[in-house]
């Protein structure tokens, strides 16, 4: 992988980064409501989280 | 003494004109039709001039002359025969000890009175 | 709980095993087998991010607002995403220019400017102190927490008398472990292996410890995640905490995404570790998911601990101290002092890097300039010494500030609280810094403006009020402002309430910044050295170094007066041995007279600028050049140049490859018409000779013939015959050469029909019939019984067929000649092969043959009938007319030459 594409998809990345991790887009997910025993704004925050980390690994992975 | 004359030419109705032209003239006349024979000539019919034409098979002109001179012979008379009219021919001819040259075609009268000048009587 | 002696002994042998790898990390690097060039490696050195503000405060922050503490590492999250795009670049442009700090980095961008990097350095030692002042408390609060008899809910910290401060013995301890890895050398790289390895050593150790006390709390003291939310789900003042809405609020958390995601880019020590310590830029790809991910597993407890905290102690203990209070309020020594390590892993890391990164920026942009303006100083020799000096005294200066700040104001605010105060001092390097990155109409006097107002700012609405916390200022000022106007209020600028201090406080200094930065920049221009760093660094990942570069330093001096500045900084040898390097690549004459180019000049500001820092080393090496005045035209030139540096080369290769090519077609067509007059030259020689040699006969006849007419009747006729013959010989010649010289000038006729190749080679045959009596030559036909037609000229392959014929004869044995005519059918053609059994054409004739008068074999006898245009004449024809002639290549007797033309395509007509 290579030059533009690459920083265009991470560039991207970013900015749906920052939307997921703030309002509104938190507002959703921060109700009362437990998942598995576990708040939801929690358990919301650390799927993206490693979603994302997932996905910077695969757009930058070797070549 | 009769001079003698060697005659040195691949074209075959070159050589009979001039052996005709020559022997009418007075001189011996003797033949050769390439370079090889003409240094063979040489020796054998030991002349005083020799009609040397410059393109020829085997040996060209200019070896045959510088080959004679080589030897020694520098009493020997040598007239270039060239068809190739350009000046660095002849220059080339005078360089490689030549004593003079004729352009083909030549006038017959021209020729003898050239051989003549440069082979004048010597006594009877 | 735990002995003094114990803690103490604990504390000093981590140090010791610090000390350990970062002397092992250090001689691996000088031996060439760095241990720190991996991915793994550089992304756990990014991850001395991680403090004790992480390691205790998220837990006391999480405590108190849930999960309100996330922000500062999801911005980083959000920050590593593109790190492979923004951070990349500034690699490029410091590796390039040998940036070692952000100071330089800020400096360097807007005209190599001393004074923009003195602001920079000045800002970020005051915003860091009190970081540093953290970690220090961070250290002197477990310490006294660990061994104190009382319990942990005692511990008063700062109460102690100085001298038995912890504090300080950690400061001090720090100090010498940073002093002797930070600044052992001068290095134009200002790289340190070893404290690179010790640090990612130290953040897999925080990492564990972090972990083991995390999964304890929650497996070990409770029952799972579950149970810990469940029970705390039960008490409303816990059950809080679970959302967001009811504790920080939204705009909070926006805010301090934004100042975490500014503040991880431009802290000093994650700007050491991510840019200058990088070796290579490829190590991102892998830092870019294993960093957040290191982040994403130091947090995973954190929420646990805080409510297992709270729903045990209650309000009874500090928060900030949970993570060590709970082991210890267990009984579980061993854990406590695990806990106690990993702590000082992030407190002490933090504190190492952090000190090497702000003594370089002190000592390159702030006290280096200073001194280099006298001119003793500037003079004198050795000043890399003096370089390290300054570094070394800084650190220990920094951590005796930090511990001074740590003794007497941190008392009243949390850990959390000091440390946002240094995140929003350093966010004001981003408009300075991202603008300068892809804003190429920032200025120097933008970015000042754009500093001193967010600087300004961010004093009045954080730093004032942290003051009056701690109790020196009035406690009612944040609220009510300075001498009672309240449009001032720090908490309240211009009366805007409702947020939280933070959050007014970026909000204000963003606004400020940005917006002096942007406004002055517009107004004012900016200077030609500006505009060439400005493109410099806004196309540093276009361009590869270019003649841009250089230019603005044009001016004359010597090599010898440019090796005695770089003597002073890195000793006579490694100037030497420098300048010899640059020869070694260059080719360039190096003599002590020999003239200083532009890039020797740039080579040898670059290289001190690693050590001094960009603004000093423009000083510095113009102390010795005299810099030609540029003129703004020039520059702007320049400025053009710069930017479109790659098209432009581009292009001038492509022109370049052009003109070549242009210059090898014309030496090329010359060589050609060389040779073609070359040819013409030997033609008209040749056709010289042969019509004079005929002429020669006729004339020498003519006259013998008129010059003795009496002549006997066969004597005449004997000088005759010669006559004729060459005379038809000489019109021969004419008239083959007109033919030749029609059919390569293309202007011969052809009448193209169906031919069947069997007349024609019969009527050749019956034509030459007379040829073959004479010499006694038989002639042999094998023609077979169907043949198809070919296209063709049968007139002129009538012509071919003759000359073949009449050479075949001439050659074949003048005893018992014999010439064979074949025709067969091929591919497409149909062949003819006319053979005789002479001599053959010997192997090196068999080309030249085809050449205009070369005639084979030196027979003498038939020479008036040759003219040596025979067979160039027939290949010519024969080529016209689509086929190929040529003779066979088997040697010993007898020639074989064969021509093929092509069959007629039988037309449906």
């Amino acid at each position: 992988m290579s030059g533009r594409p690459t920083n265009a998809r991470l560039v991207a990345l970013a900015a749906a980064a920052f939307a997921l991790f703030n309002y509104p887009l938190l507002a959703v997910f921060d109700t009362d409501a437990l998942v598995l025993g576990l708040p939801l704004v929690w358990v919301y925050v650390l799927a993206v989280w490693t979603l994302l980390i997932v996905l910077v690994g695969l757009t930058l992975r070797d070549r | 003494m009769t001079r003698r004359v060697l005659i040195v030419d691949d074209e075959p109705n070159i050589v009979t004109s001039l052996e005709f032209i020559m022997r009418r003239s007075g001189f011996e006349t003797a033949v050769a039709r390439d370079g090889d024979q003409a240094l063979e000539e040489v020796e054998r019919f030991d002349p005083d001039l020799v009609l040397l034409d410059t393109m020829m098979p085997r040996r060209d002109g200019y070896e045959v002359c510088q080959t004679l001179r080589a030897q020694g012979r520098t009493d020997l008379r040598i007239v270039m025969l060239t068809a190739k009219g350009r000046e660095t021919e002849v220059a080339k001819g005078l360089a490689v000890g030549a004593d003079s040259y004729v352009t083909k075609p030549f006038s017959t009268r021209d020729l003898v009175a050239l051989v003549r000048e440069l082979l004048p009587e010597e006594g009877p | 709980m735990v002995p003094t002696w114990v803690v103490v002994v604990v504390s000093v042998g981590y140090l010791g095993l610090l000390f350990a790898i970062a002397y092992a990390g250090d001689r691996r690097a000088l031996a060439g087998r760095s241990i720190i060039s991996n991915g793994a490696i550089y992304a756990l050195s990014i991850a001395v991010y991680a403090t004790s503000w992480t390691y205790y405060g998220s837990v006391g922050s999480a405590a108190e607002g849930g999960i309100a503490w996330l922000p500062i590492y999801l911005g980083p999250m959000v920050v590593v995403t593109v790190w492979w795009v923004v951070l990349r670049k500034i690699i490029r442009i410091c590796r390039r220019d040998r940036i070692t700090s952000l100071a330089d980095f800020v400096a360097s961008r807007y005209g190599k400017s001393q004074l923009l990097g003195g602001l920079v350095t000045v800002i970020a030692v005051l915003g860091l102190v009190p970081y540093i002042a953290l970690q220090l408390k961070a250290i002197s609060t477990t310490f006294t927490i660990l061994r104190d008899e009382a319990g942990p809910a005692a511990a008063p910290v700062g109460s102690v008398p100085v001298l038995q401060d912890t504090g300080l013995y950690a400061a001090l301890l720090l100090a010498a472990f940073t002093i002797v890895f930070g600044t052992r050398h001068l290095d134009a790289t200002e790289r340190h292996e070893g404290m690179v390895a010790a640090i990612a050593f130290e953040s897999l150790v925080k990492l564990v410890a972090f972990l083991v006390v995390g999964a304890w709390v929650t497996f070990g003291l409770f029952d799972g995640f579950s149970d810990i939310v469940a029970r705390a789900a039960e008490r409303p003042e816990l059950a809080e905490l679970l959302t967001l809405r009811t504790t920080t609020g939204y705009g909070t958390f926006f805010w301090l995404t934004v100042l975490s995601m500014l503040a991880f880019l431009l802290l000093p020590r994650q700007w050491q570790v991510a840019v200058v310590e990088n070796v290579d830029e490829q190590h991102l790809r892998t830092a870019s998911w294993l960093f957040p991910l290191y982040l994403l597993l130091i947090n995973l407890f954190v929420l646990p601990i805080a409510l297992g905290g709270l729903l045990i102690f209650g309000d009874d203990v500090d928060a900030d101290t949970f993570v060590l209070a709970l082991p210890m309020a267990d009984g579980s020594p061993l854990l406590a002092l695990l806990v106690f390590v990993g702590g000082l892993s992030a407190a002490t890391g933090m504190v190492i890097v952090e000190t090497i990164a702000l003594s370089t920026m002190v000592s390159n942009s702030l006290v280096m300039p200073l001194l280099l303006r006298s001119r003793g100083i500037a003079g004198g020799r050795d000043l890399g010494r003096l370089v390290l000096l300054v570094r070394r005294v800084t650190i220990v200066a920094l951590l005796l500030l930090g511990f001074a700040y740590f003794r007497i104001a941190t008392d009243a605010l949390g850990l959390v609280q000091i440390g946002l105060i240094s995140f929003a001092a350093v966010a004001q390097f981003a408009p300075a810094v991202l603008g300068g990155l892809y804003w190429k109409g920032a200025t120097h006097a933008g970015a000042m403006a754009g500093l001193v107002a967010g600087i300004l700012t961010w004093g009045h609405t954080l730093l004032l009020p942290s003051f009056s916390d701690s109790g020196w200022l009035p406690r009612s000022l944040p609220v009510e402002g300075p001498f009672g106007i309240e449009l001032l209020a720090p908490y309240a600028l211009l009366g805007l309430d409702g947020l939280d201090p933070v959050s007014h406080a970026m909000l204000w200094s963003m606004l400020a910044n940005v917006g002096f930065m942007v406004a002055v920049s517009l107004a004012g221009g900016a200077r030609p050295v500006e505009r060439v760093q400005a493109a410099v660094f806004v196309d540093a990942m276009r361009r590869p170094r270019g003649p841009g570069d250089t230019v603005l330093l044009r001016g004359t001096t010597t090599v010898g007066a440019l090796q005695g500045v770089l003597e002073r900084f890195v000793g006579p040898g490694g100037a030497r041995e420098a300048l010899d390097g640059y020869a070694a690549r260059t080719a360039a004459d190096v003599g002590q007279d020999a003239d200083a180019d532009a890039d020797l000049i740039h080579h040898v500001e670059s290289l001190l600028a690693g050590a001094v820092g960009t603004a000093s080393a423009r000083a510095l090496v113009s102390t010795v050049v005299t810099e030609e005045p540029l003129g703004m035209d020039e520059v702007m030139e320049i400025l053009d140049e710069a930017s479109q540096v790659r098209a432009y080369s581009q292009a001038l290769e492509r022109k370049s490859a052009e003109l070549e090519e242009a210059s090898a077609e014309l030496r090329r067509a010359n060589e050609q018409l060389q040779e073609l007059d070359r040819l013409k030259d030997d033609f008209v020689s040749t056709v010289t000779h042969e019509l004079r040699t005929p002429l020669t006969s006729i004339r020498a006849f003519s006259e013998i013939l008129l010059d003795n007419p009496d002549l006997d009747p066969d004597e005449r006729h004997g000088f005759l015959r010669p006559i004729v013959d060459e005379t038809e010989r000489l019109t021969r010649l004419i008239n083959q050469v007109l033919d030749l010289a029609k059919l390569e000038a293309g202007g011969v006729e052809w009448h193209l029909a169906p031919v069947d190749l069997r007349e024609v080679v019969t009527a050749a045959t019956t034509a030459s019939a007379q040829l073959f009596r004479e010499r006694d030559v038989a002639l042999e036909l094998d023609l077979p019984t169907t043949l198809p037609d070919v296209t063709a000229d049968s007139d002129r392959v009538f012509q071919v067929l003759l000359n073949l014929l009449g050479n075949a004869v001439k050659f074949a044995d003048p005893e018992r000649g014999r010439v064979r005519v074949g025709l067969s059918v091929h591919a497409g053609e149909v062949q003819v092969d006319v053979e005789d059994n002479g001599p053959g054409v010997p192997e090196a004739e068999r080309k030249v043959i085809f050449d205009k008068f070369r005639q084979g074999g030196d027979t003498h006898r038939d020479r008036p009938a040759g003219t040596g245009l025979g067979l160039p004449i027939s290949r010519e024809i024969i080529g016209r007319l689509g086929g190929r002639l040529w003779v066979g290549e088997r040697p010993g007797p007898g020639a074989t030459f064969s021509f093929t033309l092509p069959i007629a395509r039988t037309e449906p007509s």
